[in-house]
């Protein structure tokens, strides 16, 4: 015999395994296998490989159902009475069994959305086929003492990089471009997140090159790469390719190439890429190692580093490396650069740097979701466990009748985790329709791209299996071996005490879901409190009717004359022009201020504004005066400062004092009251304030914006008449238009959203909670039923006998409050800090949760306690 | 007294018949040849543990071969006690069928 046909008669290998795992080596019993392999050798001879194969593995699966079972249950027979039993019981007691399955079900349903959406999160990124090993370079800047950590960084830093370290393989950087007009033919609109990008950009990232050559496009000047989206919209269905469209006024760029839409679940989302050569051929010194330029950090510098190259090692000594380019600038101006690396599948939800690419999602939340998820789940199996031990009594008699006929202890055990195993299941499909029901709904009020796909998504599926062994066994394994525990002798002489000894355990459970439930409302009462506070506050200015008209790309005299014509529709009251306007933040520049000339610069924000500016959103002067038209000097060496900045340089009287800034002196002629330019999430930073003459010769700069203020009177007719004044000015042009006060409070779409859900989730926490404590009540005054009848019959009220049930569920909820408030203070406390400007956490809204819980549990356990109350004692006393 | 079920006499009766080579194939050949059904492995298996568990046959472990995967055969012979407990069961079968006036007739 060859080797090779002693191979081939090797029976197939899992079912082998199988079969040893039933009749394991070393036992006596491993014969038994030979028996079969010899027989399998048989077929093999007579009837061919493939019929001694399937005939090898049907001697497996046919024993394999009834050894399990044997195994498990004792005896395979069994299995099917328990069914029976099962089957009855959940008919003999629908209420209870209603809401065990309910409860897990609804908790289940969560669990699963909770677990796509974290899914969702932190996948972003990921797509990339190098993303693991791309990195960005961030940079901290240290002015006067205070920290700036970007998200940006030198253009020439990347390059430096890849010359420098060999591990380097690859850098590219982007540049991103204020909202601006994009012109193909007749076709005219405001298109924003333009980027600048380097060619490597397209080797680096992954993104899908539908049309042109990937690996040449961004090479020359003045090309673009522009998204599917914008192609359809410019071209429909022409071809795209060797186009020319314009880019602002008089800039023109070819197409080069169209690439996919940018996923949702990225750090970055753009429009165009326009190649940074356009930049680099404008600019040349600019870009060089030997002649950087110092003030630039605008640029996003990403790197590829070598496969299997611990990024930190890099992050250890990129400052050492920095110091031929960071070294004289510390010397020169005392301002210290400093670099180190972020993954990029980190930024989504770790980075909140200055002057990111898009909103980063946070690590807090997705663990504030997760937290949850785990809560409403653990509430539901703490629902089962009660109910099940608690009706243990109505089975203690069956489990005696058992264990009097022979059954195993570990008989029981497995009967009851089997029946534990059996509702969750059944909860889980039930969980799984509600799923597929309430799918829509999930996307169109929370996030669109939510999606529960098990065969798609590993871990959806991963989570269902580990949810229904999780519950099936966490649930079922208190009753199970509490139940399996009984003596029978005892159980079945009526001697049953199922009351005393277990019930300190379900208190232990009750209390503890009314701890999370009291966690839960306080908490959700915290954060609508900074909601709430965040969106009331005096910001230092009036942000309500204000419209806003982006502008950027025009000339100073087009926005300009736009404004004028703006002012003469009646509903308009002030109009200005600025270059940012509140909800985003300011460019910032180095400064030195008087009295710290030849030190550090300052690092302060500037907002280019005109006189009416203030007037419009009704800011304040703090000190000194606005700009004004009439001073001819106020366009050229004028600043106004805000509080901040006074109190920053250190300032005692502001009025008058000179800040250099450029090499250019200015002189301080107003001080403006702080107001907060971005959401409260941020501090207020030190701010400039610049007034630009309509002739300016910048373009684009200095004024992007035109503020309207408009009349509360006939709304809808002036906006009308504003988007007609528009259209007959600019033909060309696209009409867009933001209120102020919305967009402003867009800024706080990641807390509306959070707090939506958590209120979701406490409202379906506490659902789930009540329906668990309606079963208990019912429980105890049918357990108390005979207690009540002669408590009544000794002359007790309906009341005190109410009174009475109320007592047992109020103690635990005073338990549950001392627990659940220190708790919930520490983690909120957390959660508020992370915002610059916190509400108070008051006392009241801790006292309104626990009431909270407190009525909702009275209100369901009432129900059951006055039904027991009412009940006439000569029904109860009856059968002694 | 306890009786041998008929599926133990016929691999008691088996194990007799095939004297050295009684293990598990040729038994479970032997029996398919008598009563022209296929016998599951868990049948004999069982059946076996069962039967020298109650002391009617004892087994000893002999040859492995390559066959077999170099597992050893698992020899059956009967025990004295198992040679009375077949008698035992013919002597009944015999008095039962002997009692029987006449068994030939078919209609």
């Amino acid at each position: 015999m060859t080797t090779e046909t002693q191979n081939r008669r090797k029976p197939p290998r899992p079912a082998e395994r199988i079969l040893r795992w039933i009749y394991p080596d070393g036992t006596g019993l491993y014969t038994y296998l030979g028996d079969i392999e010899e027989a399998f050798n048989e077929k093999f001879e007579n009837r061919g490989v493939i019929y001694a194969n399937i005939w090898y593995w049907s001697v497996v699966l046919v024993s394999l159902p009834s050894f399990l079972t044997s195994t498990i249950f004792g005896s395979a027979a069994m299995v099917k009475n328990y069914l029976k039993i099962l089957y009855r019981n959940i008919l003999k007691q629908k209420l209870y069994s209603i809401i065990n399955i309910t409860g897990l079900a609804i908790g289940i349903t969560c669990c699963i959305f909770i677990l796509a959406y974290l899914n969702y999160e932190l996948s972003y990124d990921r797509y990339h086929e190098n993303s693991d090993n791309i990195y960005r370079v961030c940079s901290t800047g240290n002015f006067g003492g205070t920290d700036f950590v970007n998200s940006t960084s030198n253009p020439i830093v990347g390059m430096a990089l890849f010359d420098d370290i060999p591990e380097v393989v690859n850098y590219t950087r982007i540049q991103r471009t204020a909202r601006m007009p994009v012109r193909f033919g007749e076709k005219r609109f405001y298109i924003s997140r333009i980027f600048y990008a380097d060619q490597s950009f397209l080797d680096i990232f992954s993104f899908r090159m539908i049309k042109g050559d990937r690996t040449t496009a961004l090479t020359d000047p003045n090309t673009v790469v522009i998204t599917e989206d914008m192609a359809a919209r410019y071209f429909g269905d022409e071809d795209p390719l060797n186009k020319v469209i314009e880019i602002a006024d008089n800039s023109y760029f070819t197409v080069t190439g169209v690439i996919q839409n940018v996923p949702e679940n990225s750090h970055f989302l753009f429009t165009m890429l326009l190649s940074f050569e356009t930049q680099i051929s404008q600019n040349p010194q600019m870009f060089t190692k030997a002649t950087p330029n110092w003030g630039r950090w605008t640029n996003y510098t990403y790197i590829l580093l070598e496969e299997g190259y611990d990024y930190r090692q890099l992050d250890l000594k990129i400052n050492d490396w920095a110091q031929q380019f960071v070294g004289p600038i510390k010397d020169q101006a005392n301002i210290i650069i400093t670099f180190f690396l972020q993954p990029l599948t980190s930024i989504h939800l770790n980075s909140d740097l200055r002057r990111e690419l898009r909103v980063n999602g946070s690590i807090g939340y997705i663990y504030a979701f997760a937290l949850t998820a785990a809560f409403i789940l653990l509430i539901a199996c703490i629902n089962f466990m009660n109910l099940s031990t608690a009706r243990s009594s109505k089975r203690a008699r069956e489990v005696g009748m058992r264990k009097v006929f022979g059954a195993y202890k570990r008989q029981l055990i497995a009967q009851f985790l089997g029946e534990s195993f059996l509702y969750t299941l059944i909860s889980l499909v039930l969980a799984m329709i509600m799923i597929e029901l309430l799918e829509p709904l999930i996307k169109v009020n929370f996030n669109s791209n939510i999606s529960v796909n098990y065969t798609e998504i590993p871990v959806l599926a991963g989570g269902v299996a580990f949810i229904l062994i999780f519950v099936g066994f966490f649930a079922g394994s208190y009753p199970a071996f509490f139940l399996s525990k009984f003596n029978s002798i005892n159980v079945l002489k009526g001697n049953l005490n199922t009351g005393a000894r277990h019930s300190s355990f379900r208190k232990i459970l009750v209390t503890s879901q009314f701890a999370i439930s009291i966690c839960l409302i306080v908490g959700t009462g915290i954060i609508l409190n900074q909601v709430k506070y965040m969106k009331n506050i005096d910001l230092g200015f009036n942000k309500e009717q204000l419209l806003i008209l982006p502008a950027s790309g025009s000339s100073p005299l087009i926005i300009e004359t736009a404004k004028n014509e703006m002012l003469n529709i009646p509903g308009v009251i002030k109009a200005a022009k600025s270059n940012v306007v509140p909800g985003r933040r300011p460019p910032g520049y180095g400064v030195f201020p008087e009295g710290h000339e030849g030190t550090s610069a300052f690092m302060m924000e500037q907002i280019n504004i005109e006189p009416d500016f203030l007037d419009t959103y009704q800011m304040e002067i703090a000190e000194g005066r606005g700009f004004s038209e009439e001073m001819i000097t106020d366009t050229s060496t004028a600043f106004l400062v805000n509080e901040t900045a006074v109190e920053q340089f250190g300032w005692t009287d502001p009025i008058g004092k000179k800040i250099n800034s450029f090499g250019r002196e200015y002189t301080v002629i107003g001080v403006l009251k702080d107001f907060h330019q971005q959401s409260l999430h941020y501090r207020i930073e030190g701010t400039l304030f610049r007034y630009f003459p309509h002739s300016s010769r910048f373009r684009g700069l200095p004024y992007g914006y035109i503020t309207l203020k408009v009349s509360t009177e006939n709304i809808t007719g002036t906006m009308q008449k504003i988007e007609d004044k528009y259209r007959e000015l600019y033909p060309d042009r696209e009409y867009s238009y933001f209120f102020l006060d919305e967009n402003y409070d867009m800024q706080y779409a990641a807390e509306d959203k959070l707090s939506q859900v958590i209120e979701l989730f406490t409202g379906l926490a506490i659902f789930i909670g009540c329906l668990g404590l309606f079963g208990l009540a019912s429980f105890t005054a049918q357990q108390r039923t005979r207690e009540i009848g002669i408590r009544k019959v000794l002359g007790s009220t309906i009341s005190e006998v109410t009174i009475l049930l109320y007592r047992e569920f109020i103690i635990l909820i005073v338990i549950a409050v001392t627990i659940a408030w220190p708790l919930t203070y520490f983690f909120m406390n957390g959660w508020i800090q992370s915002f610059a400007y916190q509400s108070m956490i008051g006392i009241s809204v801790f006292i309104f949760g626990a009431l909270l819980a407190v009525l909702i549990a009275l209100v369901t356990v009432s129900y059951q306690s006055i039904k027991a109350a009412m009940t006439n004692p000569v029904d109860t006393l009856r059968y002694e | 007294m306890k009786l041998l079920s008929r599926s133990e006499e016929l691999l008691i009766n088996a194990i007799m018949k095939l004297k050295d080579n009684a293990y598990c194939n040729p038994i479970r050949d032997t029996l398919k040849e008598v009563t022209g059904k296929t016998w599951a492995f868990g049948a004999i298996f069982t059946s076996l543990d069962r039967l020298e568990k109650k002391g009617l046959i004892e087994s000893y472990l002999g040859e492995a071969t390559p066959e077999r995967g170099g597992r050893k055969k698992r020899y059956y012979r009967i025990t004295p006690e198992g040679f009375r407990e077949l008698e035992e069961i013919r002597k009944i079968d015999k008095a039962m069928w002997g009692s029987l006036p006449d068994y030939s007739y078919q209609k």
